[in-house]
């Protein structure tokens, strides 16, 4: 328990850098990059 | 005087939002930075924002995800919260640029009660994730997000005639809601960061655990309170936790006149 509380940042770093390569794989960066490019409605309050 | 702070937020809002063509063709940039989450709070349909809002990618995972995350958006936010926790809302968030402005203009100064700050977990966990997975809709982008109507709507129906004819009352309402924040943000320090947004929510979770964290000399504190005095989110260091999630990583209160608090990181060995 002690070596977790005490490296609990890294073992979070690597767990965030796993799911952003996870993600890149899986292809989110893509539909992250459809969404973004058109203007969205709702954020404008006509959606 | 401007503060390194003030500077780096300056070039926070001019980096996020670099695409100014966006505001003479009426349109949003559609080139690749757009790929990328904006590290702070920042509507990707200004005409000049560069990079993608997480949190209406948030929603738009936690709808039509495949399982209802996205691990993409997550392990962004997540490197740069377990490196410096919430610094991002300290040093470069241009909505948190605007509250601090605001707060400058005279006027009776109001707090927020410590139990309306839990709002913020309601919103990000109720609103954000759960609503927008069960009615596959965007409902804080659609209603409550103050950023979205003053860099997206208000820019965008002002440029664009055909934009224009689709307005309604939601406009209404949220031009109402931007409003109420913007008076707010002047009676009260940053209320939308302490009350309501689900980005710095994110980063104030990994407060506690980051990297980076704030360390206080409580034994030799004189109790003067210049630190709650200097704080943007008016955090009562001197009796609270160090890393409590409220705290914005601005450094503000490292200005203690005794020299009791810092920013120290892991690898440093406390002396205190």
């Amino acid at each position: 328990m002690r070596f977790i509380t005490k490296h609990l940042y890294k073992i979070l770093l690597i767990t965030a850098l796993f799911f952003l390569i996870a993600g890149i794989i899986m292809g989110e960066h893509d539909t992250l990059f459809s969404y973004a490019i058109v203007i969205c409605l709702n954020c404008m309050g006509i959606g | 005087m401007i503060t390194k702070r003030r500077v780096s937020q300056i070039l926070s809002v001019i980096l996020y939002n670099a695409y100014v063509v966006g505001f003479f063709s009426g349109t949003i940039y559609q080139g690749v930075a757009k790929v990328i989450p904006c590290p702070a709070f920042n509507c990707h349909s200004c005409p000049a924002a560069l990079f993608t809002c997480p949190i209406g990618a948030i929603q738009l995972f936690a709808a039509y995800g495949k399982y209802y995350l996205s691990f993409y958006v997550m392990g962004f936010l997540g490197i740069i919260g377990a490196i410096g926790g919430r610094v991002i809302c300290g040093w470069a968030c241009p909505f948190g640029l605007l509250q601090d402005l605001m707060y400058k203009i005279r006027s009776p100064k109001t707090d927020i009660p410590r139990i309306v700050e839990k709002t913020k977990y309601v919103i990000l966990f109720g609103v954000v994730f759960f609503v927008a997975y069960y009615t596959k809709e965007p409902w804080f982008c659609k209603i409550i997000c103050p950023a979205g109507t003053l860099e997206a709507g208000i820019p965008l129906l002002g440029l664009n005639k055909d934009l224009r004819q689709l307005i309604g009352i939601v406009l209404i309402i949220k031009i109402v809601i931007l409003l109420f924040f913007l008076l707010w943000m002047i009676v009260s320090k940053r209320p939308f960061c302490r009350v309501v947004c689900p980005l710095g929510t994110i980063y104030g979770l990994f407060n506690k655990v980051s990297f980076f964290k704030m360390r206080l000399n409580r034994d030799s504190c004189i109790l003067d309170r210049k630190c709650v005095r200097m704080c943007p989110v008016g955090h009562r260091i001197y009796e609270e936790d160090e890393n409590d999630p409220r705290c914005i990583r601005c450094l503000q209160c490292s200005e203690c006149p005794e020299g009791l608090i810092r920013l120290s990181s892991k690898t440093r060995k406390d002396s205190s």
